[in-house]
């Protein structure tokens, strides 16, 4: 079926190589000189803010470009950017939240986002992509807290099964996210589904789980002690183990909800080929690892090995588990907002 | 010609408050009644079918009312010990006293949580210590801290207005009393406070509408304690998915609608009072003070709240903004002076504390001018509608009106800029200005103005060389009422804010929802600061300017 390949043959496939990547390198350039003329971006993200932070730090140090971020919780962030978009033009060049839902059902049916593919999203599954408009680009994994001053050995062997939550021991000593965004929504969905609603009223009346309203003063009562445990948590208390803290993460054997952090580019963006660069750039091996490194996040692309600074301990899930229809499950959470919130007594 | 130009100011006084104060009410109303998005009634229906309605307004009410006794009595005491005693360093008192009012009560919130945490906090950590209880002597995530952290930050509020009363307040009687052989309580009881009875109760129902509105203090300790109340539910309407504006729409009009029919009632007990007061005169200054028991139990009331409500939360968010990680354990603590570097290298700090000067600054200085005018018309045109219109925002709960905000202005030109701010805080200051104003300009000869208009001078021109030079001295205390609160404001700024325009109680806000309790603190503390730096500044300035 295939000729044989000639020496000309051979010389021509080398040239037209060697044009592909000189105008791949030259588009890059070229992107890369455009986006250095707009200056600045604003990056709209509901992303861990010290990952925020550094990745803004090292893009404005590689591009001399600067970011300027406005971060939130996922709900009032699109919020924001869908009534501002609405009514004329938001400030937002490049847009993240977490959760595939709000960019697959609101952002993505209004078109507020543009169509770019950045350069290393190109391979990523359905399930981590909206069309060509919104890609996923670290993942978020949803466990337990622990203070290692107040937890013993054989309990956080307990910890390891959702089933052991509910272990008479732990009673008075847990502290649980309140579900008010995807992460924690999702999680709380998924624990629903798979043992009832029974499973979460236990938690809270039987358990006596103490409510915390974000991920980070859940964190910060087991840090200080206030909690032995906390439950529905991302592994940022990661980052004070590093700083000393008497605090571990874990995932449990059974099953661990992975949440994606998305990013597009905004359709009405000011300054869209910086935009555009940001977004090549988070998909960069050197983006992800420092994403990870200070997030104790999974980077999305295959290969990338984080460092996890003074977290050795710390283990990568097991069984993650994601959303397939995530537009459906975003619903299934807002369906189900006002029971939990019954069970959660606020 | 001075005639038009005499209506074009009065035009644009006019039409400034309506664009302040009337448009944002009305744009609120057809999302309340779900006319927005074609669902009518949808937000009535929801809410007299939540099942949560009966504990939030029962919670809400509980609080205020709570809230405003606690506050009541300190208020009283605190007055009646630096007015009706000869405590040692009454001046330093009354400094540590007012000190709260110059911070946001989510900073008072964020010390609390240190200092009693049922098993962390300080305090806990300390009785347990010393006692071998198992118990926490006091849990800050519970309805009694709650109300704790509000009544400490409105309890000067008490304080000032009724300080003010028995300033006033003819010493005759009281006099008369101690010659007679009364006990100083008996006369307190039965001569002092029904005196200044029309100040504590206008100051009761300012702090009941203080506490109905206030959202951030129970969103950070109502958590926990599973608390809700009608302005936190407003707060979780939006924030919690799927996000319903228009029910968060519909309690904003309740609310307003509550705190509107209270500051009725405040007006006409601010007028009763005023009227008293034209009534009794003012005699002579009470000269003999009390001292003995009296004075000893008044003085550790009042060095006592200077502990809790002062010494011990600026400690407590000292020794957090210089630790590595929360703990309360000494074996435990890392010192670090990161959160520091952290705070003041962040770029969103330097622009959130230049946002915050400028918006402050600009807004209290329109509020200033606007209520400087009305003041004028009200008193010199009789246009009492004016003065009326100006107060109305007293009755807007914050978070109702930067809710309003967003309706009004979400897609023109000015929003996401600092004007959108500069707006909202002037709605919110010139129930302040007009008040502090109005009060020094009734007291000025009419026959100045008067002479004025005779000789061709038209309202700007009088307004500007005749009433303001006069009245200096209260235009720059106007000034300075609205720059501080304009410094600590959150309500309406976490509606409106944008990256760009940031302003530091925001930052402050962020921090917390972010895990940065230790950036928040150092912050917290820097806000305070800059507050008691200025405050300072600023009664230097007014000194010399009653000195002019």
């Amino acid at each position: 079926m295939l000729g044989r390949i000639t020496r000309s043959g051979l010389l021509a496939m080398a040239a037209c190589f060697a044009l592909c990547v000189q105008s791949v390198g030259a588009m890059s350039d070229d992107l890369e000189t455009k986006a250095k003329a707009e200056k600045s971006l604003v990056w709209y993200t509901s992303d861990s803010v010290q990952s925020a932070e550094a990745m803004a730090k090292r893009f404005q140090q590689k591009y001399g470009i600067s970011v300027q971020i406005n971060r939130k919780t996922t709900l009032p962030l699109v919020e924001q950017f869908v009534a501002e978009s609405a009514r004329g033009r938001s400030p937002a060049d490049v847009f993240t939240v977490i959760g595939m839902g709000p960019m697959a059902s609101g952002i993505a049916e209004k078109k507020l986002l543009a169509s770019y593919v950045p350069r290393g999203a190109e391979k990523l599954p359905a399930q981590y992509r909206v069309g060509d408009t919104a890609f996923a680009y670290i993942l978020s994994p949803m466990g337990v807290a622990y203070n290692t001053n107040l937890v013993k050995p054989e309990e956080v062997a307990l910890l390891k099964s959702y089933k052991g939550w509910l272990d008479p021991r732990f009673k008075g000593r847990m502290a649980i996210t309140a579900p008010i965004g995807g992460t924690t929504g999702g999680n709380m969905l998924l624990l629903q589904e798979r043992y009832g609603v029974g499973f979460i009223e236990a938690l809270i009346k039987d358990q006596k789980a103490v409510v915390y309203q974000t991920v980070a003063t859940t964190g910060d009562a087991v840090i200080s002690g206030e909690q032995a445990i906390g439950l529905n948590l991302t592994p940022g208390v990661a980052l004070q183990a590093a700083a000393g803290a008497p605090v571990r993460y874990l995932s449990q054997d059974d099953w661990t909800f992975v949440v994606p952090a998305v990013a597009g580019v905004s359709a009405n963006a000011s300054h869209p080929n910086a935009a555009r660069l940001f977004m090549n750039f988070l998909f960069t091996e050197e983006a992800q690892k420092l994403h990870a490194d200070t997030s104790y996040w999974i980077p999305i692309l295959p290969g990338v090995k984080p460092s996890y600074p003074k977290a050795e301990w710390l283990e990568l899930p097991k069984n993650p588990v994601t959303t397939e229809d995530p537009i459906k499950f975003d619903r299934d959470i807002n369906a189900n907002i006002g029971n939990w919130r019954k069970i959660l007594g606020w | 010609m001075s005639k038009y130009l005499d209506k074009g100011v009065l035009g644009a006084v006019w039409l400034s408050l309506i664009v302040l104060v009337l448009v944002p009410l009305v744009f609120i109303v057809p999302a309340g009644l779900g006319l927005t998005d074609g669902n009518f009634l949808a937000p009535v229906v929801k809410f007299l079918n939540d099942e949560r309605l009966p504990a939030v307004l029962r919670n809400t009410f509980l609080l205020a009312t709570c809230v405003t006794i606690v506050s009541c009595i300190l208020g009283v005491l605190f007055a009646l010990a630096v007015e009706r005693t000869s405590m040692r360093f009454a001046w330093l008192a009354h400094q540590m006293i007012m000190v709260p009012i110059l911070v946001s009560p989510l900073v008072g919130a964020v010390a609390w949580v240190t200092l009693a945490r049922p098993s962390t906090g300080f305090i806990n950590v300390a009785w347990r210590t010393l006692t071998g209880s198992r118990d926490p002597l006091f849990s800050i995530y519970s309805f009694a801290g709650i109300a704790l952290v509000i009544s400490l930050h409105v309890a000067p509020y008490v304080y000032i207005n009724v300080r003010n009363a028995l300033q006033n307040i003819d010493g005759a009687m009281e006099e008369a009393a101690a010659i007679l052989g009364s006990h100083t309580l008996t006369t307190w009881f039965r001569i002092t406070i029904p005196l200044a009875m029309p100040a504590i109760l206008s100051s009761a129902l300012l702090v009941f509408v203080l506490t109905l509105e206030t959202f951030s203090v129970v969103g950070l300790l109502g958590g926990p304690a599973g608390f809700v109340t009608l302005p936190f539910s407003i707060y979780l309407a939006i924030n919690l998915p799927p996000g319903d504006w228009n029910y968060a729409a519909f309690e904003g009009l309740l609310l307003i609608t509550i705190t509107g029919l209270l500051m009725i009632l405040y007006w006409k007990v601010i007028g009763a009072s005023g009227q008293y007061a034209a009534i009794g005169g003012k005699g002579f200054r009470l000269v003999s003070k009390v001292g003995g028991k009296v004075q000893g139990m008044l003085v550790v009331v009042v060095w006592s709240y200077a502990v809790i409500a002062v010494v011990l939360p600026v400690a407590a968010l000292l020794l957090q903004s210089f630790l590595g990680f929360t703990t309360s354990r000494f074996d435990n603590m890392i010192f670090t002076l990161a959160n520091w570097q952290r705070l003041l290298d962040a770029p969103a700090f330097r622009l959130a504390f230049a946002n915050t000067m400028i918006v402050g600054a600009v807004a209290a200085t329109i509020a200033v001018v606007i209520g400087l005018f009305v003041s004028h018309f009200s008193i010199f045109e009789r246009m009492r509608s004016l003065e009326w219109l100006a107060g109305l925002p007293l009755a807007y709960p914050g978070i109702v009106l930067g809710m309003a905000f967003i309706f009004t202005y979400n897609g023109t030109f000015i929003y996401g800029t600092l004007a959108i701010l500069i707006l909202a805080y002037v709605t919110q200051f010139l129930p302040f200005t007009t008040r502090a104003l109005s009060a020094p300009v009734m007291q000025l000869d009419k026959g100045m103005d008067e002479a004025g208009k005779i000789l061709g001078a038209y309202t700007m021109r009088r307004v500007m060389r005749i009433t303001a030079p006069i009245v200096r001295s209260a235009v720059f205390s106007a000034w300075l009422i609205a720059f501080t609160r304009g410094i600590r404001e959150l309500n309406v700024s976490i509606f409106l804010y944008t990256p760009a325009t940031i302003v530091m109680p925001v930052l402050i806000w962020n921090y917390m929802e972010q895990g940065t309790f230790s950036q928040a603190a150092a912050l917290s503390l820097l806000q305070l600061f800059a507050m008691l730096f200025l405050v300072a500044i600023a009664e230097r300035l007014g000194r010399r300017f009653e000195s002019v």
